[in-house]
């Protein structure tokens, strides 16, 4: 009986790997283990995470430049980015095949020193959406996160008038990206003499973002904009501002597909844009460059794209088509 | 149906190898300060905190942040009633949140994407909750896992991986009305969240304390092999308690839809642990046997209001999480401090 048991467990494996490996295949995200490749170089894209649009829109723009620029593509990412760990196990496993090139977005610094041996090994590393303080790296290819503070604060403060009252929802606190957006916010808001009343964290979610602007309308009613540092959160934030009746602009930073949406359907005010495709795109574009010896600036930055109710609805439509939904 | 359940009840007493009952039914004291802090110890907390914040915070006591504090409480209320079963069982259900994430994507993905109507899409999103659990309940028992952390660790991945799968890691949006109802609105003031809360908490209370099957879950905390061999159908009370926490997982995800206008497959994140936090603050032991619906609303209340009154204040988000965490372990240790009184 046990050992039918065990044959059946051993069988049942199988199958799921099989299965698993299939998947993959049809997949032909990993088109480096396909034969024909030789000559071609190699570049290896990693993602920090797999659980959001942003990142498959960054995979489709660097899966549309293996295609486009002809090389042996590999892509990889780590199920969330909440896990650190997950994206250095990658890469290591990743080193032992010796790419030519890799494109990493990195989630922290922690992953420095695997980075690192890649160089070791004289292999380009080309960091995009996330920089790192890591002076060996080939280029960062992203956005200025600070600056899209800022785009925001200067949008949002464009209607105010000086001693009005702006609220804002922070991401998970520690993490750079929500605090270097906010802090462009801050520095715009100083400047044209707008209070911020409340500056709240809501880690990047929705549903604690409706929670938390609910609390801070009760604690400052008279709150004439919201800023919040990502588009999930500008959602939230629009749920309780409306649950309430009111009709206060919302800005957020990201350009999801439900937020343009929303700004085309007159909810959210607007969101200021990053483009995770062209991060992917690039990021490959260049890498190719790298291995070919030329030079390449050590920041390419990404422009951010404000998006309002006017050209929200086309970016939609061009997300949507790359998505293929 | 009464008769059947003393009859269990005293069953239950003999089991537990002879101990007299909990201090607090000895008539002998009149009045003992232990049976009260078990009963309302939770509640004191909650009044307690209150006034502190209306203190630091005046408008807390408004009638208006008194209704946001019901909805905000609302999902967490529903995903800690579901995990007050397993834990009475001395087990835990660390998936909720995943499922509370796939079923409201299947929801979505009938009603949304493949335009059925919102009837059927309810029936989806609540039956994928229930038979999310069930699994979780037939893998406990069927496979014989030593431990729910393990099963439920499991499919804590597989019920996220899922919901990742189906949506393409994209959020659904654009719910109609029906779906939409309970998370979104009010009736008069007070949010149908809430009243959905306290329906279901009835619901539990009765089922918990006048049911068989309710006894029985109490029975298997207590002492799970006394209970087997007491005739007690433990594997089918077993997957009984993980069906229902599962459900209500769902239950909990379609007032998250209301609340956000839309179903993602990253919703619900940790929020398994928020669940545990209320039910154990609430005065239930990990060592099961032990728990009750009103201690744990009572504990899902004290962390939204904490939550609320730290926002009003205006606290940064890092003290937060300290004061949070500090709370929980206070919490815990009151528990084992009624623990120890009990075992002298």
């Amino acid at each position: 009986m046990t050992k039918i048991k065990y044959y059946l467990l051993t069988v049942f494996l199988v199958a799921i790997l099989t299965l698993a490996a299939c998947a993959e295949d049809g997949d032909a995200s990993d088109s480096s283990s396909s034969a024909g490749g030789e000559g071609k170089p190699i570049i290896a894209v990693v993602l920090k995470g797999s659980d959001q649009e942003y990142f498959k829109l960054a995979e489709a723009g660097a899966k549309q430049a293996f295609e486009d620029f002809d090389v042996n593509g590999t892509f990889q990412a780590a199920s969330t980015q909440t896990n650190t760990t997950e994206i250095i196990n990658i890469l290591e496993d990743l080193l032992v095949e010796e790419p030519d090139a890799l494109v990493a977005m990195p989630s922290t610094e922690e992953q420095t020193p695997v980075l690192q041996r890649y160089r070791e090994k004289d292999i380009p590393v080309l960091l995009i959406d996330t920089d790192l303080d890591w002076e060996e790296k080939t280029t960062y290819i992203g956005t200025n996160n600070y600056t899209a503070g800022q785009e925001a604060a200067k949008l949002l403060s464009s209607d105010l008038s000086e001693g009005d009252e702006v609220a804002i929802l922070e991401g998970v606190s520690g993490a750079a990206v929500s605090e270097e957006r906010v802090s462009g916010v801050n520095d715009v808001m100083e400047e044209q003499g707008i209070n911020i009343v409340a500056s709240q964290a809501a880690d990047f979610d929705r549903a604690k973002a409706v929670n938390t602007m609910e609390n801070i309308l009760t604690a400052h009613p008279d709150i004439q904009g919201v800023f919040a540092a990502n588009d999930e959160m500008a959602m939230g934030a629009f749920e309780a501002v409306s649950a309430q009746n009111l009709d206060i602009p919302i800005i957020g930073v990201d350009g999801t597909s439900d937020a343009l949406d929303s700004i085309s359907n007159g909810g959210l005010t607007a969101t200021v844009a990053q483009s995770p495709y062209q991060m992917g795109y690039q990021g490959v574009e260049n890498a190719l460059k790298a291995i070919e010896g030329e030079m390449i600036d050590k920041e390419i930055d990404i422009d951010v794209e404000i998006l309002t109710e006017e050209n929200a609805g086309e970016t939609l439509d061009e997300i949507n088509g790359i998505l293929e939904k | 149906m009464e008769e059947r359940v003393k009859d269990i009840d005293e069953k239950i007493e003999e089991q537990k190898d002879g101990k007299p009952p909990k201090p607090s039914k000895d008539p002998k004291k009149k009045w003992d300060a232990r049976a009260v802090l078990d009963k309302f110890g939770a509640l004191f907390g909650l009044i307690g905190l209150s006034v502190i914040l209306t203190i630091l915070a005046p408008s807390f006591i408004t009638i208006d942040n008194l209704m946001n504090v019901a909805r905000q409480a609302s999902i967490n209320a529903l995903l800690s009633l579901g995990m007050l079963l397993p834990i009475i069982t001395a087990g835990i259900d660390l998936s909720v949140g995943s499922i509370l994430a796939l079923s409201i994507v299947l929801g979505g993905i009938v009603t949304v994407s493949w335009g059925m109507s919102p009837v059927v899409g309810l029936i989806v999103l609540l039956l994928a909750g229930a038979v999310a659990g069930l699994i979780n309940g037939l893998l406990l028992t069927k496979l014989r896992l030593p431990h729910p952390f393990i099963s439920t660790l499991g499919t804590m991945n597989v019920y996220r991986g899922l919901a990742l799968i189906v949506t393409g890691a994209s959020p659904i949006f654009g719910f109609p009305l029906l779906i939409n109802y309970v998370g979104q609105e009010s009736i008069n003031i007070v949010p149908v969240s809430f009243i959905l809360v306290i329906i279901v908490a009835v619901l539990m209370h009765i089922f918990l304390n006048r049911t068989a099957t309710g006894r029985y879950i109490y029975a298997i905390g207590g002492n799970k092999e006394a209970a087997r061999l007491s005739g007690i159908p433990v594997d089918r009370v077993l997957i009984i308690v993980y069906t229902v926490s599962g459900f209500m997982a769902a239950l909990g995800g379609l007032v998250l839809i209301g609340r956000t206008n839309s179903a993602s497959p990253i919703a619900g994140l940790t929020y398994e642990l928020d669940a545990i936090a209320a039910v154990i603050i609430g005065g239930a032991s990990f060592f099961g046997g032990v728990g009750t619906v009103v201690g744990t609303l009572i504990g899902a209340l004290i962390i939204a209001v904490l939550r609320n009154g730290l926002n009003l204040i205006g606290t940064s988000s890092d003290l937060q999480t300290v004061v949070i965490g500090i709370v929980i372990i206070l919490a815990v240790y009151v528990d084992v401090l009624r623990r120890k009184g009990t075992k002298k």
